[in-house]
């Protein structure tokens, strides 16, 4: 075996592990977003429930909002790592592997610039709204809670997508699929 | 160039994006904040990359969005598909073709829990082709039968198409909803009619099976109770103004986690399976709604929505034969594109010169559904054709695709009927 070999299969390994760990990650993360869901849902149905008492759950918006907000940023790193989001094969199937490889190099990297620069942008407006001590409209929740889960699902998406960048660019250089095979 | 004319441009280059394999959320984003920057320099880009992803997922009424997801993800895992599929057998499986007339109503029912096209046509392949395929029914019906079937998931409230129509374009999610009943019940009649058709003229393709006892027809009429008051709840709530989509959306997530635990069915695995795959979709869908924003920022900046709306006010065509065009351009669009993805790249050009001809915002919502359900079994992407086949290993692609073209012919003749008909949609809404 030569020296290039090795180097690539460490490189193989390394990848596949850390996308191993990554969606474990990823999957937790989406977990509790789900969590948040599930709070919605419960508050919702609750304040529902009480109103024939004329009683309700105080701030009801405000936590259905930060639930939501908890469920979707949450989950998007989850989707990219789960192939979940929704590309078109149409073209990309009828081409040869490394093509296709390279093509999903293109989306997953055009995917991870787009968040890195929404993560960038966002964390700036987020930093304005604290200073500004922007707070929600019932419960006077700071701003920046409903922030967090956007910031944080941005970060990892950022590191799902460049993860299936690289694994891809890898796999288009070689012409051998690495890790996940392309879908 | 004018900035309409580059607008259009970067519509195109996203579609590009798009045959290229870039998820269609990221093609839209990208191109919405390359195509602003051009257009306005970067410091607008960054301040819509600032605002837009928080402002898209952040307002209440987008809410409705998860809690359907999560609505049809614990229906799908009820065991409620195999009930109503014996319900609707027991009244209409002995005709000639009735198990694939018993098909297409039983997705009609489960769609009206579900939400989701693909769900409903997964859940129910499971369910129906291995007892079509035991009856001696040819796989050609009953692999299109399901397929088509599960379209009316989209179509049927609660729809989670319909909702994001509704909250992009602004109309009430209620009236859509009520508005989808009608054409919802029509696309199921018009697929029974084509399973009727179709045996008549070819009787090998379905063969006749045993009369159902009396007895068996209310048994299972008392299986599925619970389906028809989970549906009663949730779109009579809204219908009768008991709470808004959002409340109706919520108590439908907890009544069908009630309906698994009730089944027997809610285990801590079948929770953990169900919030992954509510995670998945939630994600998909928000992340569109994400790069929808963007690209709407964009498309509204370049004016290429004013330019349509001249352009077709200049040309001076009638609003009905603007409306036929449009279906037709949905149509060949839906023969490429998903649905969601469909809508959300296109409506944000297409709804203000629909606005402009005074087409009411509830019929043009379910035109525009039905066009995009007819996409999902329209080949070659046709994503209800690829469930089947996911779902039946070794059932062949020609087989299905030959097999679909009746329904086909039965969705046109549907689509035709809702535009010359108007009422056949806004009747109902109109007495809300």
């Amino acid at each position: 075996m030569t020296g290039l070999q090795v180097s690539e299969r460490r490189t193989d390994r390394v990848l596949v592990r850390l996308d191993l760990w990554l969606t474990r990650f990823a999957r937790v993360v989406a977990l509790l977003g789900m969590l948040g869901l599930g709070g919605a849902m419960l508050a919702t149905v609750l304040d529902v429930g009480l109103r024939p008492l004329d009683e309700g759950i105080f701030g009801v918006v405000d936590l259905v909002q930060l639930g939501v907000m908890a469920a979707a940023w949450l989950a998007i790193p989850y989707a990219f790592l789960t192939d979940s989001h929704v590309s078109v094969d149409l073209l990309a199937q009828n081409l040869p592997s490394r093509l296709a490889s390279l093509l999903k190099a293109l989306g997953a990297g055009l995917a991870a610039g787009l968040m890195a620069l929404i993560l960038f942008y966002g964390w700036q407006a987020a930093a304005q709204q604290a200073q500004f001590g922007d707070v929600s409209q019932t419960l006077g929740l700071p701003r920046t809670w409903y922030w967090a889960p956007l910031l944080f699902g941005a970060a990892l998406s950022v590191l799902a997508t460049a993860l299936i960048a690289v694994t891809a660019l890898l796999a288009a250089l070689r012409g051998a699929a690495l890790g996940k095979e392309p879908a | 160039m004018s900035d309409p004319v580059f607008g259009l441009l970067a519509f195109f280059f996203a579609l590009l994006l798009v045959l290229l394999r870039v998820p269609v959320a990221i093609a839209m984003g990208v191109v919405g904040v390359g195509g602003f920057a051009l257009l306005n320099g970067w410091f607008g880009a960054a301040f819509v990359l600032g605002a837009a992803p928080f402002e898209a997922v952040f307002p209440y009424s987008l809410s409705v969005v998860p809690l359907f997801v999560a609505m049809g993800v614990f229906a799908a895992r009820a065991g409620l598909s195999q009930s109503l599929y014996q319900a609707a057998g027991a009244f209409i499986g002995r005709a000639r073709g009735g198990l694939a007339m018993a098909t297409i109503g039983a997705c009609a029912a489960f769609g009206a829990i579900c939400g989701s096209s693909l769900a409903t046509a997964a859940t129910m392949g499971k369910v129906s082709l291995p007892e079509m395929r035991r009856f001696g029914y040819a796989d050609s019906l009953a692999a299109a039968s399901i397929a088509a079937g599960g379209t009316l998931g989209v179509l049927i409230p609660p729809s989670i198409l319909l909702v994001i129509y509704g909250l992009l374009t602004e109309t009430s999610i209620g009236q859509l909803f009520v508005g989808a009943l009608i054409p919802g019940l029509l696309a199921t009649l018009l697929y029974m009619a084509a399973v009727y058709v179709q045996t008549r003229l070819n009787p090998e393709l379905a063969p006749a099976t045993a009369k159902p006892e009396r007895g068996h027809r209310l048994a299972s009429l008392k299986r599925v109770w619970a389906v028809a008051l989970l549906f009663f709840v949730v779109i009579g709530g809204i219908y009768w103004g008991w709470f808004s989509p959002t409340e109706a959306a919520a108590i439908g997530a907890f009544g069908a986690m009630l309906l698994t635990a009730v089944t027997g069915q809610l285990t801590w695995r079948v929770l953990l399976e169900a919030a992954e795959e509510t995670a998945r979709t939630t994600g998909m869908i928000f992340l569109i709604l994400v790069g929808a924003a963007l690209f709407n920022y964009f498309i509204e900046t370049s004016g290429l929505p004013r330019l349509l709306t001249g352009w077709v006010e200049g040309a001076g065509l009638a609003p009905l034969t603007v409306l036929l065009l449009i279906m037709l351009f949905y149509l060949l669009l839906g023969c490429f594109m998903d649905s969601l993805s469909m809508v959300l790249l296109t409506v944000p050009f297409v709804f203000p010169v629909v606005a402009d001809l005074g087409i009411d915002p509830v019929w043009f919502g379910i035109l525009l559904v039905t066009a995009a359900e007819i996409g999902l079994i329209t080949p070659p992407i046709g994503m209800n054709l690829f469930v089947i086949q996911g779902v039946v290993p070794g059932l062949r692609q020609a087989t299905i695709i030959r097999g679909i073209l009746p329904f086909l012919a039965a969705d046109g003749l549907r689509l035709l009927l809702l535009i010359a008909v108007p009422a056949l949609t806004l009747w109902l809404p109109g007495r809300l």
